[in-house]
């Protein structure tokens, strides 16, 4: 009975960082944030087929989890070349800016009331000097007496 | 689900006062109705699409943040809750797979795509921990090593490279107010669907199974006993030899399950280490039928099969239990995903080497038009 308490709750943790990856992935417009997202859906599958190995006590799923792992290696390391690729092109990582290989048809996105940053340049406060100047010795100024 | 049970009665008995005894009769339909795994999921599902929608950008600003972060956190609390009390460490359970939610959920609102980055790999750490407790060591320190550890800071390398400063207007307004809420509507219905699959079909708190648990517990615990104690009289031939007391914690899960051929099994899953089967199976099977009938349990009949075995995934030498594993029954698929690493590494470098040649002739990219 706990066996199965324990399945189901790291199968619906499992659904839901598949579900947030899921939305991050078709809400965002920043190539490696889609991208991240991606590997938060390979992340929710890992807990599952985990959850799963241990429910029916059987290694292949632990196994099949190291390949993804090792799948998602090589798939970060070509596809992030491939960003670079396309952000020096493109002039900006914003996957809009590739929308010329979308359908045929439909209409091109274009970007509505853009907000302004919010976030305001903050002033620092500066002080001006203060006090008396220190006095100096005539001596001094014409070479150094010790070092 | 017990906490539900539990809040019903509550909301009867206070109503009973209330209304002064008489139940009004679609009030009542209404409770029914509310305390059903179906509207819990639907509940939890709802809460959880408008969280997310209020997180994701192009909302996300002030207040908005605040009510989402609520309602998201809210609704996952929900969904878990149910299975979260059955555990035996529920706060150190929900404190990681909170902390793995929070991770998530900041990888995909955050403006700056270096904090997604840093979100994940928070989230990652976290997971990495719900692996280690659920008998993956190897994958939870893979998962942290590789990914946290490789990938990441990958990431993180293409982002110098490439992320210009300060926060870009597709990031702060996405795709518009639309795609999100579909998207919170769809991640979230599927999330309901997969619950739904779970807990409509088996309850975690079925009285029945866990009686059958108990009654399975005290007859494997009895007949152990019994051995040990057969094996320090002389001239007794048993054939269990047990090393020490067995206690009832040793016998981790007892279930009924269908098989494929119509008929039922019992499956003892006995904890790593406990010793029992070390000459196989002695007895245990029929003095487990011999208990539950003297108890008058109708869980089995005589047709039913009984299978004990050990819990191999959270033995001691976990980790060298699942390398002969790799190593013997998937050692060609090791050799073939070395390969591809390999392959994967030339074939990224031969891309960035040759990558310039490919501007002409070839798509290229605009920036995208303003009204």
């Amino acid at each position: 009975m706990n066996e199965i308490a324990v399945l189901q709750n790291y199968l619906t943790l499992g659904a839901i960082l598949f579900g947030l990856g899921l939305i991050g992935f078709l809400v965002r417009r920043n190539i490696i944030v889609m991208f991240l997202c991606a590997e938060l859906m390979l992340q929710g599958v890992s807990l599952s087929l985990v959850a799963w190995g241990r429910y029916h006590n059987d290694w292949g799923a632990q196994s099949l989890v190291v390949f993804v792992i090792a799948i998602a290696a090589c798939e970060a390391g070509i596809a992030l070349v491939l960003f670079l690729m396309l952000a020096k092109q493109a002039g900006s990582l914003d996957i809009a800016a590739w929308q010329s290989v979308r359908e045929e048809g439909t209409e091109p996105f274009v970007d509505r009331e853009v907000p302004e940053d919010i976030e305001a340049e903050t002033i620092w406060p500066s002080l001006t000097p203060a006090g008396v100047d220190p006095e100096v010795d005539p001596e001094e100024t014409m070479y150094r007496t010790r070092v | 689900m017990d906490w539900i049970l539990l809040a019903q009665d509550t909301a009867v008995a206070a109503e009973g006062k209330q209304h002064g005894g008489e139940q009004l009769a679609w009030l009542d339909a209404i409770e029914h109705a509310l305390m059903t795994p179906a509207a819990h999921i639907v509940i939890c599902a709802v809460l959880f699409a408008a969280g997310v929608y209020l997180l994701v950008p192009p909302r996300g600003r002030g207040k908005q943040f605040l009510c989402g972060g609520v309602l998201a956190g809210l609704a996952v609390v929900l969904f878990l809750f149910p299975t979260l009390q059955h555990l035996p460490a529920a706060p150190a359970f929900l404190l990681l797979e909170g902390l793995a939610v929070l991770g998530g959920l900041g990888t995909i609102t955050s403006r700056s795509p270096v904090y997604s980055a840093i979100w994940f790999a928070s989230s990652l750490l976290a997971i990495g921990a719900l692996l280690l407790m659920n008998g993956a060591q190897f994958l939870g320190l893979a998962t942290v090593a590789v990914y946290a550890g490789a990938i990441v800071v990958t990431f993180l390398f293409v982002l110098m490279l490439a992320q210009p400063e300060g926060h870009a207007v597709y990031d702060r307004i996405g795709w518009g107010w639309f795609p999100a809420l579909c998207a919170a509507i769809g991640g979230s219905s599927m999330v309901a669907i997969v619950s739904a699959g779970l807990f409509v079909g088996g309850q975690p708190t079925d009285t029945a199974a866990l009686v059958l648990q108990e009654q399975v517990a005290k007859a494997i615990v009895d007949r152990a006993n019994q051995a040990r104690a057969n094996q320090a009289r002389p001239g007794v031939a048993d054939r269990v030899s047990v090393a020490d007391a067995v206690t009832e914690a040793s016998i981790l899960d007892a279930e009924i399950r269908p098989q494929a051929n119509g008929g039922t099994i019992l499956e003892v899953t006995l904890s790593p280490g406990s010793g029992l089967l070390e000459r196989g199976e002695a007895g245990f099977a029929t003095a487990i039928r011999s208990a539950l009938a003297d108890q008058g349990s109708s869980a089995i009949d005589p047709s039913t099969q009984i299978r004990i075995r050990e819990q191999d995934i959270l033995a001691t030498d976990h980790v060298a239990r699942l390398g002969g594993e790799l190593f013997g029954r998937h050692l060609i698929s090791i050799q073939v995903a070395a390969v591809l690493l390999l392959v994967a590494l030339v074939g990224a470098i031969s891309m960035a080497i040759h990558g310039k040649d490919l501007a002409a002739g070839q798509v290229v990219g605009k920036a995208v038009q303003h009204e």
